[in-house]
């Protein structure tokens, strides 16, 4: 989606800070907005690349005023009522009831067999790949030049803004992969083939590129690339 | 986890308490499950894992090879896989080239080998800016990189999930693989620093 979380190249957001023996976690929400995530991804509540999408729908500004586990808390509130795991009415008077002094239940008065913690630790050390055997040919090859689609987009895509349009080459193909624009919006896998295209920082950049300036590489998916044509060419050409 | 000090709850901790407290009751969570979760990726999961490839890397050129043709099962001979690492490739720092990776989109980063990425990888400032100025940014973190050095930033878009091979210090000849673990630093796998260089004693 062509929103606040495409951030590369904007300008703005000041000093990159680096905070020393930084811990994991700094706060208990957190783990708790973490543990609620992984479990519920774990579990089938949704995919990944869904979460990523709520998370991208949260709305401009409290998506750049909050800070990341505040946006799985946020992705997994919309997925568990969307998904009828939740009630949005019994959420709220829930969080209500906190804010009013509720405590949660104690650990010995929750069912625990123990089951759901052996699952999600087997999926953590498991995983999920993203790569499909679909027989697919590959339409690009290794050094194959390529350009970027151009166009903005109203559903979730991970084609970042700042590599809209540009040309790259072709380094590395991966084989056939899921699909997030499709997967996000509940379409189906359809995988496609999966490239590492490789941008000269001049070609994303222009004259704002550093100097001494190297590449910037991205893993993009078929349907975000167009075969460079003569209007390539000619593209080049005008370049010098 | 357990709920005190409730008259000083922010709106924050009341709505992750209220969904934790709401999946307990539909029987999708349970306490033992989150401790499991908090507990993998406080005590478990960590640069620790990504260090011990690195040293692995810098005294096994056999190693080293496997981990440049397939990085997946390279690190899994090191028993690390899961989550965040299905897809993984090693980019290699030699003197001519230094790699650095980011994801502009979200946070994505290479978990089994790395855990959970540091709150600056995470945050707008970092990622919005190493794609269009790596050297200003490495520059802050006290990088600094000569003009031919070639700098290749890794935008991690896709689920491939990129770990940076250091550079293996000057005078670590003599050190065992463990303590060459030590030097490798989670920035260091980021690419936003090289690895430590050893006391001289």
């Amino acid at each position: 989606m062509n929103g606040a979380h495409d951030v590369g190249g904007v300008l703005g957001f000041g000093p990159v800070v680096s905070e020393p023996d930084e811990p994991v976690f700094s706060a208990d929400w957190e783990r708790q907005a973490f543990a609620i995530a992984i479990a519920s991804l774990c579990q089938g509540v949704a995919a990944a690349d869904e979460n990523r999408n709520a998370i991208e729908r949260m709305g401009n500004v409290a998506y750049l005023s909050t800070s990341y586990y505040e946006h799985w808390l946020v992705a997994m509130e919309k997925l568990l009522v969307q998904k009828g795991i939740i009630d949005e009415q019994e959420r709220v008077e829930r969080v209500r009831a906190f804010l009013s002094g509720r405590s949660l239940p104690s650990r010995e008065s929750v069912p625990d067999d123990g089951e759901l913690a052996r699952t999600v630790r087997d999926a953590i050390a498991t995983g999920g790949p993203s790569v499909r055997e679909t027989g697919a040919t590959p339409k690009f090859a290794i050094g194959d030049e390529v350009v970027t689609t151009p166009w903005i987009s109203r559903t979730h895509t991970r084609l970042p803004g700042y590599a809209r349009g540009k040309r790259g080459t072709i380094i590395a193909y991966h084989g056939s992969h899921v699909l997030p624009d499709s997967r996000a919006h509940l379409r189906g896998e359809n995988p496609e083939p999966l490239y590492t295209v490789r941008f000269d920082a001049h070609d994303l950049w222009g004259d704002e590129a550093e100097a001494q300036a190297g590449c910037v590489h991205l893993d993009l998916w078929e349907s975000y690339l167009i075969e460079r044509t003569s209007d390539g060419e000619n593209m080049e050409n005008s370049r010098s | 986890m357990s709920g005190h000090h409730p008259e000083q709850m922010s709106e924050v901790e009341a709505r992750a308490r209220a969904l934790e407290s709401l999946l307990y009751e539909k029987g999708m969570l349970t306490p033992s499950a989150v401790d499991a979760i908090v507990d993998a990726f406080e005590h478990e999961i960590g640069p620790l894992n990504g260090a011990k490839v690195v040293a692995r890397a810098w005294v096994d050129p056999e190693y080293r090879e496997r981990l440049r043709a397939n990085a997946t099962a390279a690190i899994a001979e090191l028993g690390f896989a899961g989550t965040q690492g299905e897809h993984m490739v090693a980019v290699e720092n030699t003197p001519e080239v230094h790699n650095v990776v980011v994801c502009t989109l979200c946070s994505c980063y290479p978990w089994p080998v790395l855990g959970l990425p540091p709150k600056w990888y995470k945050d707008l400032a970092y990622r919005s800016r190493v794609v269009l100025e790596p050297r200003a940014v490495l520059k802050e973190f006290g990088t600094e990189l000569p003009d031919e050095v070639d700098v290749r930033v890794w935008d991690s878009s896709a689920e491939i999930r990129y770990l940076v091979i250091p550079e293996r210090p000057a005078g670590t000849e003599d050190m065992t693989e463990e303590q060459l673990a030590g030097l490798v630093t989670r920035d260091s796998m980021i690419g936003v620093a090289p690895a430590l260089v050893p006391d001289r004693r």
